[in-house]
């Protein structure tokens, strides 16, 4: 059982404000501000080679900024807190020589957060077979293999990386259904990156979209759909 | 009690450039209307509407809100969320969803230049 | 070259690998730099190594390229993502084959050329500075020697080349245990150094041009036949598997597709757990039934020279010493191809987020490695006292002045595990040459420099001299001096390798390429 940390309450739990990335003497994100609270599903929403990769490795700490400030949950952001985000990589690929069975085995032990009940819970709803080998799995199954290893940790914040890219439709719906089932507590963030709008339009609380490695806008999903836009129509008048 | 059956997204039609909540109210009070939802019948948690049909939590929070506003749903702690057995809030919505037709029967007469009679008897003709 | 380049795979295939080549300003100041430690190091040989030797020794060095790029090219085709529309290319699986293959070769001849220069600077110095005034005619030798190790390095790049290459048929069934014979080959190359450098009589005859040069025509003629025997096999075998299978991995491709129970019990939490997750990789490679066969091999090869070994009074120590030069530098090399491999694959970014802090996370390969290293070592020595044993048993005479090869031996472990230590603690600091490029230059001589440790180590150790004369207080300094230095430079590479750990997540093969390729087109010298 975990303690809530007192003082993070009322902090947003993602906050970026002037992040400036240069890599290899090409900037990659430029004065990029915004603000994620906490308890929200928000979406990273915009075309392929527009920086979310690169941010999100930001917000978890892997690569430093060269301007401006990232901060979780009101702390600057930087490889010693990985402990309190769960990521999932973009193409990422587990052992494939492990079978899930054994490298869930590791994950149990190796990440500090891990909820063996939930483990049990979402191995139901994902479907995974204990005994398959990774390297054997399709890519639908790798993919909720890598959700279930996401999810099963009691991280507060949650950062997906294009969890759908070529997943099949029944295992894109059940990361979908996971991914909600996991928000219902009301305590975990979730962010979101994706270009697959029409998968995650219902569940998003909140947008940020992102072009060119700059914010083209940060939208409020009911405020928008009050206005009678869609975010998809939202996003196409920004992109298209 | 055993829970009743989880909402699939086939049960519902969703515009996406319209608040979803007031969607999932307008729709679930027409299936109480209609008797699709017999009353005192048990619905899904928060949790599981959200899981089922894929959305928010807090969308579907905010519509099980709606709905009892409406006192169309009643919430029992730690038992669930029932469809009312209150005969007049059921005859209510009912009523409510009538008025709601013949609003815009009306409003399609007028565009016509008909009155709803009018209307009605033009539609018969052959 | 007009007509292959017209060829339109070839063109392919050498669009890809001419990126590595210096054909650039800057790739060849990179490649200038490297050729010059080599050629320092040569120059520094001990002064009985003749003209002849040093040549040889870039023989071995060749062979050893060209296998290893060959292997190379092997493993990355599977995981290579331009794999399927590769095989789907409306060509003769042939051709596709012969033009990665002559591609491959193709780049193996610029490295030869590149070692055949070195080698004749350093010779052309060593000469000039008056190294061989007992050997008056070396100056004349070298026209000749230079000619037949021309055709020799030829030879063997192709040769080598062909063998590497075929390791693609080698994934599956039966032609696994071809990887055998193959590590029979390839892997003995590595214990050639020291015998090549030696001046023995038999040695030099081996190596003087004449012999070469009849050797080379004699692999040029078998070349031949190898080629098209290797793109023959791997087109029938090898191709049909790629375009089989989705992943990679020899590992992954026998029949089990499901493991019932776990195989690594994982001990605790933390730290503890990430070492298993480390050493799971070699267990699980250990198991295989080709990996156990050729380590059942290694130790049987180590009981043998056991029991030769012990006739001569020497002879013990000198094969101890080969077992720890190996354990020396083992662990350097295979954790460089750990973490490069690891860095082009897609498995870096979950590693890095693993929530731990970097050094542990390189701490727990680091440990994984050597343990994993020092378990082969054991069995080599156990298999080494095993063929000791039984030469006694045999009434055979067993050469073992324990009290003083006892120090000796013990100066050897301490001075080559020191070596060993910081080797590995340098080969770790490779992410921070992404930092600048300053750190780039520096990383380019310290790597070449660590690859030639044992060679290094074996000549300038003399262990030769050491066990015909024993250990002197002289020696015991620099044992100090090594551990000092070992703990320093190793400790600090290590930091320096932690610090820059992400630095692999821009820098993976495929970004390198993208953004080599596109300079490339825009004819930029640096990008």
């Amino acid at each position: 059982m975990e303690m809530k940390d007192r003082s993070l309450e009322g902090k947003p739990a993602i906050r970026c404000e002037g992040v400036e990335v240069v890599i290899r003497k090409k900037q990659v994100l430029r004065n990029v501000s915004f603000e994620v609270e906490a308890g929200r599903l928000a979406g990273l929403l915009g075309p392929n080679g527009a920086g979310k990769s690169t941010l999100l490795r930001l917000l978890t700490g892997l690569l430093p900024p060269d301007g401006g400030t990232v901060e979780l949950f009101g702390r600057p952001a930087g490889p010693e807190r990985l402990a309190e985000v769960s990521f999932l990589p973009d193409r990422g690929q587990l052992p494939v020589y492990l079978s899930a069975g054994e490298w869930l085995g590791f994950a149990a032990k190796l990440y500090p957060d891990w909820n063996r009940g939930r483990e049990r819970e979402l191995i139901e709803k994902l479907e995974i077979d204990r005994a398959k080998r990774i390297g054997s799995m399709s890519r639908g199954e790798e993919a909720r293999l890598q959700l279930l290893t996401c999810l099963s940790r009691e991280a507060p914040l949650l950062i997906l990386d294009e969890p759908f890219t070529g997943v099949d439709l029944v295992s894109r719906e059940r990361i979908a259904s996971a991914v909600v089932g996991e928000m219902a507590d009301g305590d975990r963030t979730f962010l979101i990156a994706t270009h697959d709008i029409r998968e995650m339009e219902q569940l998003f609380d909140c947008i940020v979209l992102i072009g060119d490695g700059a914010v083209k806008g940060a939208y409020d999903v009911d405020e928008l759909r009050q206005a009678g836009r869609s975010v998809e129509s939202c996003y196409r008048e920004v992109f298209a | 009690m055993p829970p009743g059956r989880n909402w699939t997204t086939e049960d519902f039609r969703l515009d996406p450039s319209r608040p979803l909540y007031e969607q999932f109210t307008e729709q679930i009070r027409a299936m109480i209307a209609k008797g699709e939802l017999a009353p005192g019948e048990r619905l899904p948690s928060v949790r599981e509407m959200a899981s089922g049909l894929r959305v928010n939590p807090t969308t579907a929070m905010k519509t099980y809100q709606e709905l009892e506003r409406m006192n169309l749903i009643v919430t029992y702690r730690g038992q669930g969320t029932f469809v009312t057995r209150e005969e007049e809030a059921i005859r209510r919505s009912r009523r409510q969803l009538a008025q709601e037709a013949v609003r815009q029967l009306t409003e399609t007469a007028r565009s016509l230049g008909l009155t709803p009679e009018q209307l009605w008897e033009l539609a018969r003709e052959e | 070259m007009k007509k292959w380049t017209d060829d339109p795979l070839f063109a392919l295939e050498w669009s890809s690998a001419r990126m590595a080549l210096p054909l650039n300003a800057r790739n060849g100041m990179i490649w200038a730099a490297a050729a010059l430690t080599a050629v320092v190091v040569g120059v520094l040989l001990p002064d009985r190594v003749t003209p002849e030797s040093i040549f040889a020794c870039g023989a071995v060095i060749v062979a050893l390229i060209a296998s290893h790029y060959g292997l190379a090219l092997s493993f990355g085709l599977w995981v290579n993502p331009f794999k399927d529309w590769w095989l789907m290319l409306p060509h003769p699986r042939e051709s596709l084959i012969r033009s990665k293959l002559l591609a491959a070769v193709a780049k193996q001849m610029f490295a030869s050329a590149a070692v055949w220069l070195v080698c004749l600077l350093a010779t052309v110095v060593r000469i000039e500075s008056g190294v061989y005034w007992t050997d008056p005619g070396a100056a004349d030798r070298v026209p000749g020697d230079l000619l037949a190790y021309g055709l020799a390095y030829a030879a063997v790049s192709a040769v080598f080349g062909c063998f590497g290459f075929a390791v693609l048929g080698m994934n599956v069934g039966w032609r696994r245990w071809l990887l055998l014979p193959l590590a029979l080959f390839v892997l003995p190359l590595y214990g050639l150094f020291p015998p090549v450098l030696g001046s023995a009589e038999a040695v030099q005859r081996t190596v003087s041009a004449g012999t070469v040069f009849f050797g080379s025509c004699a692999a040029l003629l078998v070349a031949v036949p190898l080629w098209r025997g290797t793109i023959r096999f791997v087109t029938r075998y090898g191709l049909p598997e790629l375009a089989r299978y989705r992943s990679a991995e020899l590992a992954v491709r026998n029949r089990k597709e499901t493991i019932a129970a776990a195989r690594f019990p994982v001990g605790g939490a933390g730290f503890r757990a990430l070492l298993a997750l480390e050493r799971s990789r070699f267990r699980h490679l250990a198991a295989l039934p080709p990996v156990r066969a050729l380590a059942a091999l290694l130790v049987l090869a180590a009981a043998a020279g056991g029991y030769r070994a012990c006739a001569e009074p020497t002879g013990l120590l000198s094969l101890l010493s080969v077992v720890l030069m190996l354990a020396m530098w083992l662990p350097s090399v295979i954790l460089s191809i750990l973490n490069q491999t690891e860095a082009n694959s897609r498995r870096i970014v979950w590693w890095l987020v693993l929530p731990f802090a970097r050094r542990a996370l390189l701490f727990a390969r680091w440990t994984a490695v050597w343990t994993t290293v020092l378990r082969w070592a054991g069995g080599w020595l156990a298999g080494i006292a095993i063929g000791a044993a039984a030469r006694w048993a045999a009434g055979g005479s067993v050469q073992l002045p324990w009290d003083r090869d006892g120090t000796t031996l013990l100066y050897l472990v301490a001075v080559i595990m020191g070596i060993g230590v910081m080797l590995s603690g340098t080969v770790l600091s490779q992410p921070a040459s992404y930092r600048s490029p300053l750190a780039a230059w520096l990383f380019v001589p310290l790597s070449s420099l660590s690859s030639s440790a044992p060679f290094l180590v074996w000549q300038w150790l003399a262990p030769d001299r050491l066990l015909a004369e024993g250990v002197g207080p002289g020696d015991w300094r620099t044992a100090v001096l090594c551990a000092a230095g070992a703990l320093a430079l190793g400790g600090f590479g290590f930091s320096a390798g932690a610090k820059s750990l992400h630095l692999y997540l821009v820098n993976s093969r495929e970004a390198v390429q993208r953004r080599t390729g596109a300079a490339w087109e825009r004819r930029r010298p640096f990008s």
